[in-house]
C-alpha cells in the first residue's frame, strides 16, 4: 500500500490493517468434517442401492424360471404352436441346466443376510 | 506456507487424510468466515454457510491447489466464488435490502472505532469491500487480490481507491478526533 501522507490517512490505513476479530470455532470444524464423511458416504450408497436393485431382479428371475419349471410341458408347447413363424422360445428340454446356479437358493434368508452383512461392512470401510 | 501447512496439505492430496484436512479447516475457518462475514455485510448465518461450502469443495479440489502463493489466498479465490454465485441467485431486490442488524459475533468486543468501520464497510459496494478486505485487512498485495477475484489489477486498485475515500467521508469524524489523541499521548509520554 502505498504510504499515507497525512495523519488522518494514516491513522484509517492503521485501522483497516488490523486483522478481524478472530472467530471461535463454536463446531465450525466438525461441520465441515461430518458434511465431507456424508458426501464420501453418498457415492458408495449409490452403487450400493443399484447393486441390491440387481440382486433383487436376479432373484426375480431366479424364481420365474422356478415357476417356468412348474408348469406342463403341453402347456408350454401350446403356446410355442401358437405362435408358428416367430419361435423364440426353445423346448422345455432344450434348456440348459446349470447345476452351479441351480444349487443356490437365491430367496433363502440366509443368503439374503450373508449379503446385507457384506454390504455393511463394506459402507463402513468406506466411511471410515 | 509454513512447514506444518505444507505437511497437511500433503497428506490430505497423498493419503485423502481426514485428520489433517480437519487441522487444516481449524487453521483457516476464522480467516475464511471473517472475509465471507465482511462480504455478507454481517450475515453470520449466511457467511457460515458459504464457508462451509468452501471447505467442501476445497477438499474436492485440493489436487488443484500447485502450492504457488498462499494455501489462503487460494481457499480465499473459492470463498470469492461461492459469494458471487451467491448473489446471482439473488433477486435485485434483496440484494438492494438493508444490510442485517444483528449483532455478528467477534463484533461485540470491538471498540467503538472499529464498530463503527464494519458499519462503515457495509456500506461499499461488493467489489470494494473485497478488494480493501484483502489488501488491507488480510495484508495481500494488488497482484493477489487480482489473482484472487479475477479482476485486473487497474480494476482492483480502483475499487481500492474507491472504497477508501467512501470511508474516509463516513468515519470522518473518527479521523478528526484519533490523531489528535495520539498526539496528546505522545505528547504526555514524552
Amino acid at each position: 500500500m502505498n504510504a499515507a501522507s497525512n495523519p488522518q490517512d494514516r491513522w484509517l490505513d492503521n485501522l483497516l490493517s488490523e486483522p478481524p476479530a478472530a472467530l471461535p470455532d463454536a463446531g465450525f470444524t466438525a461441520r465441515v468434517m461430518t458434511r465431507i464423511r456424508l458426501r464420501r458416504l453418498f457415492r458408495p450408497l449409490i452403487l450400493g442401492g443399484l447393486g441390491l436393485l440387481g440382486a433383487f431382479v436376479a432373484m426375480r428371475f431366479a424364481s420365474l424360471e422356478a415357476m417356468a419349471a412348474l408348469l406342463p410341458t403341453e402347456k408350454i408347447a401350446q403356446v410355442i404352436d401358437a405362435l408358428p413363424t416367430i419361435n423364440i422360445l426353445p423346448a422345455p428340454d432344450a434348456i440348459p441346466s446349470l447345476p452351479a446356479i441351480d444349487a443356490v437358493d437365491f430367496a433363502s434368508p440366509a443368503a439374503l443376510m450373508m449379503v446385507a452383512a457384506m454390504f455393511l461392512t463394506w459402507l463402513i470401510q468406506e466411511a471410515a | 506456507m509454513d512447514e506444518l501447512e505444507s505437511n497437511l496439505i500433503a497428506r490430505v492430496i497423498l493419503d485423502d487424510d481426514h485428520k489433517a484436512f480437519g487441522e487444516l479447516v481449524s487453521m483457516h475457518q476464522s480467516s475464511i468466515r471473517g472475509f465471507l462475514l465482511r462480504l455478507t455485510r454481517g450475515d453470520a448465518a449466511l457467511a457460515d454457510d458459504l464457508a462451509q461450502d468452501t471447505f467442501l469443495r476445497a477438499y474436492l479440489k485440493i489436487g488443484t491447489y500447485q502450492g504457488t502463493g498462499r494455501f489462503f489466498s487460494w481457499l480465499a479465490r473459492i470463498a470469492y466464488r461461492n459469494f458471487l454465485q451467491h448473489i446471482r441467485k439473488k433477486r435485485p431486490e434483496e440484494l438492494a435490502g438493508d444490510p442485517p442488524e444483528g449483532i455478528t459475533p467477534g463484533f461485540e468486543r470491538a471498540s467503538n472505532a472499529k464498530m463503527d468501520v464494519e458499519r462503515a464497510f457495509r456500506l461499499l459496494s461488493d467489489n470494494e469491500r473485497t478488494a480493501i478486505t484483502l489488501c488491507y485487512s488480510y495484508g495481500m498485495s494488488h497482484g493477489e487480490a487480482s489473482e484472487v477475484t479475477g479482476m485486473p489489477l487497474g480494476t482492483v486498485k480502483s475499487h481500492i481507491a474507491r472504497g477508501r475515500a467512501k470511508l474516509q467521508v463516513e468515519l470522518r469524524h473518527w479521523q478528526d478526533e484519533m490523531p489528535a489523541a495520539e498526539m496528546r499521548k505522545k505528547e504526555m509520554a514524552s
